[in-house]
């Protein structure tokens, strides 16, 4: 029976991880905006995670867990390449939202382009708490950064979201023009 | 607005993130009622978290990706164009809410008389009780329960203080199957809330039940006493112009 169980829970923890990949590659892809480098970045976790899967002692802890490895992955790669290419810098790569698709894309290409210009670490922040829902003591623990700084990281990034976006949507036609109709 | 409070940003994004606890919460209510810098904070927080969880739902396709990963690819173009242009106009829709000053306040009065049960609730907002609108826009139960029990929390605590106030949860997109009778998770719950608080009103956007309609053939069957808008954007919107507190769970 050991052995049935044993197989069992590989199977399980690789169905699992198999699961996250999805919102791993929306993590990673917020982070740097570059789809195939994304892309590379999940494949290293999800190997990293395989092969230490069963360090893993809580699996509750499991999601947190995978995106730590992946913060590491990210830090690793940046660190590796800190010559050729400033984060900082990184270029905007959006593949599906050409500029004069729709309005609504356009929006999204300005949101994701207020992203990339704030700093690494307020980006890794906000975007595990906005996008994953992590609360920010498990934001703490996969940035091992501490409480305070998470909470003042997503400050700031919100601050400087709210400059470089709202003011510009607020300006915007057309929008004034939703009103009530009829109430049954 | 002698009774400002002090709230720092940091608290304020914990209370949009749902970070804070009940005591915490209870007490950034209060202080939101009283301060309408705070509330526009509030919202605009809102919305920035907004903005940013619609420009990552749809992304270039990951090369790697399992069919069924949560990433989706060229074939659903259309549906999750949709989807990003209905969470813009709320995210945008809910900050400009705030810029749009006081007009267009007496449509929901003029065209209510056929609403059933709620009629006093869905009234303009024109007395000095305080008002929270609650948003719900996930058809996730365990989100749909946290909605419940905030609203649940806020209206046991005005009624313990003795204050007036008036509550509304508004529900679109998935957030209205929480109030259909084939996939609420929790009826009993909302119609007992019902019978118990007569200062609450459950809302959902007719614009929701038409793109169920359209593109899944579904029928909502709304539990009793739900009362339907047109556009649930413009609800909140023109919650906001009359001042209400604006929280989305």
């Amino acid at each position: 029976m050991e052995i049935f169980d044993i197989f069992r829970r590989s199977r399980e923890s690789r169905n699992q991880l198999e699961e996250s990949r999805a919102r791993l590659y929306r993590v990673a892809f917020s982070w740097c905006h570059n789809a195939a480098l994304a892309d590379d970045l999940v494949q290293e976790t999800l190997i990293k995670a395989y092969r230490k899967s069963d360090q893993l002692r809580d699996p509750k802890a499991g999601q947190a867990w995978l995106f730590s490895i992946l913060s590491n992955c990210y830090n690793d790669h940046f660190r590796r390449n800190r010559e050729t290419e400033d984060i900082d810098n990184v270029t905007l790569v959006d593949d599906t939202t050409p500029e004069t698709e729709t309005d609504q894309l356009q929006i999204v290409d300005k949101v994701r382009r207020a992203v990339a210009t704030l700093s690494e670490g307020q980006r890794q922040v906000m975007t595990l708490v906005d996008l994953e829902g992590f609360s920010y003591n498990e934001v703490s623990d996969i940035l091992s950064i501490p409480i305070g700084t998470v909470m003042s990281r997503l400050c700031r990034a919100r601050n400087a979201l709210k400059e470089r976006l709202l003011t510009e949507f607020e300006k915007q036609p057309g929008l004034q023009e939703a009103i009530l109709r009829r109430v049954k | 607005m002698n009774d400002k409070i002090n709230v720092s940003d940091e608290m304020l994004n914990a209370f949009v993130d749902g970070q804070l606890v009940t005591e915490e919460k209870e007490q950034l209510y209060v202080s939101l009622a009283k301060d309408d810098d705070m509330k526009k904070t509030v919202c605009e927080l809102r919305s920035c978290k907004d903005l940013v969880q619609m420009a990552y739902q749809q992304l270039p396709e990951s090369s790697g990706g399992s069919s069924d990963g949560g990433v989706p690819g060229g074939n659903g173009a259309r549906h999750w164009i949709s989807g990003i242009a209905a969470s813009v106009l709320l995210a945008v829709g809910v900050f400009v809410g705030w810029q749009l000053g006081p007009m267009q306040t007496n449509e929901v009065i003029h065209s209510a008389s056929g609403m059933r049960g709620a009629t006093n609730a869905l009234a303009v907002a024109d007395d000095d009780s305080t008002k929270v609108l609650f948003h719900l826009n996930t058809r996730n139960p365990e989100v749909a329960r946290e909605a419940l029990d905030e609203l649940e929390g806020v209206l046991k605590f005005y009624k313990r203080t003795g204050q007036k106030a008036r509550i509304e949860l508004i529900t679109n997109g998935g957030g209205i199957d929480l109030l259909r009778r084939e996939t609420s998770p929790y009826p009993d719950r909302i119609l007992a809330l019902q019978k118990k608080y007569k200062n609450l009103t459950f809302v959902t956007c007719q614009n929701t039940i038409d793109r169920l309609k359209s593109e899944q053939g579904v029928t909502a069957h709304l539990l009793p006493g739900t009362v339907v808008i047109d556009s649930g954007v413009a609800q909140i919107m023109r919650r906001q112009q009359e001042g209400w507190a604006y929280i989305q769970v």
